[in-house]
């Protein structure tokens, strides 16, 4: 068994057209047990740049406090807040800086950067960035979130087609992979607001 | 190999501690800079040296924010000051992370002032050249402060005080027009302190205000400060011409 399948997890992020989706499941199990079914895994670094971690808990939430911490200094200094790819650099950056005892978190990073373009990049857990145009998936249920958000992905979707899409896809996929699952928390972001949501999906 | 352990600040023979004293001169020489706590406010006002044409003044700013809810001004050496200032911010996020909480405004003046002394008692380093005046308000009680570190390290909380170029003199005014004050009574009484050896105008003045519904820092922009110099002018004016009036009158 691989320690990265030790908590269960499902993250995936979509771009639209001006906007953006990021969106993850909600349990928390020791391998088969479940512990919590409400579990933060996304994080806002600032209302235009989210971060969501899969992987073993406990390294999502430090990493999590490790980047807020960073990007504070950042906001302190530079009086302004990090760009998504910029933000992607450090977190790939800060990533291999444990290269020989790494987190054990695959990061899935998503804003919006200049003039709103939507920013999405995913890595492995030693900082390998790979930019996408479309979606990027991580998580145990990656492979069944692969297929769905291929199938049903279509490019420029506006906000409230780009929440049925994610969400449907995120529903379909955990409910393939027995480790992760118990709803989903979904953020559509455009550049005026930022919408929060909670699904319910199959409770198991 | 070269043994950086010559020590600067030693003891004089009649118990001082000259590289400190000669710090605390340079920092007599820096500009000055006021500080008043109020019931709901906290104002650093610090005066601007007129700045050279060609300066983008945006880019010397002289009131910093440590953290979300507190904030720093300081007169002496600026060199000295960006390096005390980093290792500060650093502080406030390191205690956010590991104590999962922000920083109180004394913690974070205990630690500046202790880093202060720690360059006044180690090897083949001087003394930092400055004094700072430090705001904010509490995490969870909300409360307001204002406290002081100097070169030697000392710290202490203050109601209102000054520090830099003629302190003593502001600090007079300060002693003789202190009362207890709440939001804009607070900010003119910042600006009406600093006034006393600045010269009058919104451009020789930067002022920051924090308020605790507000929190955060906002930097006061040249022409909300022209008002206020505007509004003290005239309670002045005011005030000189009822000293007159009555003796006229006789």
């Amino acid at each position: 068994m691989s320690i990265f399948e030790y908590n269960g997890s499902a993250v995936v992020a979509m771009v639209g057209k001006n906007c953006f989706a990021i969106a993850s499941d909600r349990r928390l199990g020791v391998q088969l047990q479940t512990i919590a079914t409400d579990f933060q895994r996304i994080s806002k670094i600032h209302d235009h740049l989210f971060i969501g971690l899969s992987g073993l808990a406990t390294d999502v939430q430090t990493l999590n406090q490790r980047l807020v911490f960073r990007h504070n200094l950042y906001k302190l200094r530079e009086e302004r807040d990090m760009k998504p790819d910029t933000f992607a650099s450090l977190v790939s950056a800060i990533l291999y800086e444990k290269r020989f005892g790494p987190y054990l978190c695959q990061p899935v990073i998503a804003g919006l950067g200049e003039d709103n373009k939507p920013f999405i990049c995913t890595m492995d857990s030693i900082g390998a960035k790979e930019l996408a145009k479309d979606f990027v998936v991580s998580g145990t249920a990656s492979e069944s979130l692969y297929g769905a958000c291929e199938a049903m992905y279509k490019p420029d979707m506006e906000a409230e087609e780009l929440f049925e899409t994610i969400s449907q896809a995120l529903l379909s996929s955990v409910d393939r992979d027995c480790l992760s699952g118990w709803g989903g928390h979904v953020y559509v972001v455009t550049p005026n607001e930022v919408k929060e949501r909670i699904l319910k999906g199959r409770m198991d | 190999m070269a043994r950086y352990d010559r020590a600067i600040t030693v003891f004089s023979p009649d118990g001082h501690l000259f590289q400190v004293e000669y710090a605390l001169e340079a920092v007599r020489k820096g500009n000055a800079a006021v500080g008043v706590r109020g019931a709901d406010t906290v104002v650093l006002a610090v005066e601007k040296k007129s700045t050279p044409k060609l300066q983008d003044s945006r880019s010397a700013r002289k009131i910093v924010s440590l953290d979300n809810h507190i904030a720093l001004a300081c007169a002496g050496l600026k060199a000295d000051a960006r390096v005390l200032i980093n290792k500060a911010r650093i502080e406030c996020q390191s205690h956010r992370l590991t104590l999962e909480d922000p920083v109180t405004v004394e913690y974070i003046t205990r630690y500046i002032a202790g880093l202060q002394q720690k360059y006044t008692q180690s090897g083949g380093v001087r003394p930092f050249g400055l004094s700072t005046l430090i705001v904010g308000f509490d995490p969870y009680t909300r409360i307001p402060y204002l406290y002081q570190t100097d070169p030697s390290g000392t710290f202490s909380a203050w109601k209102a005080n000054a520090t830099g170029r003629n302190s003593n003199s502001i600090r007079e005014f300060l002693e003789k027009n202190y009362k207890e004050s709440s939001g804009p009574e607070t900010v003119k009484l910042a600006i009406r302190a600093l006034l006393e050896v600045v010269e009058s105008g919104g451009k020789n003045i930067e002022v920051a205000v924090m308020t605790r519904e507000e929190g955060g820092l906002r930097q006061l922009e040249e022409a909300e400060i022209d008002a206020i110099v505007a509004e003290i002018e005239a309670e002045k004016a005011a005030a000189e011409a009822a000293k007159k009036g009555p003796s006229k009158e006789t």
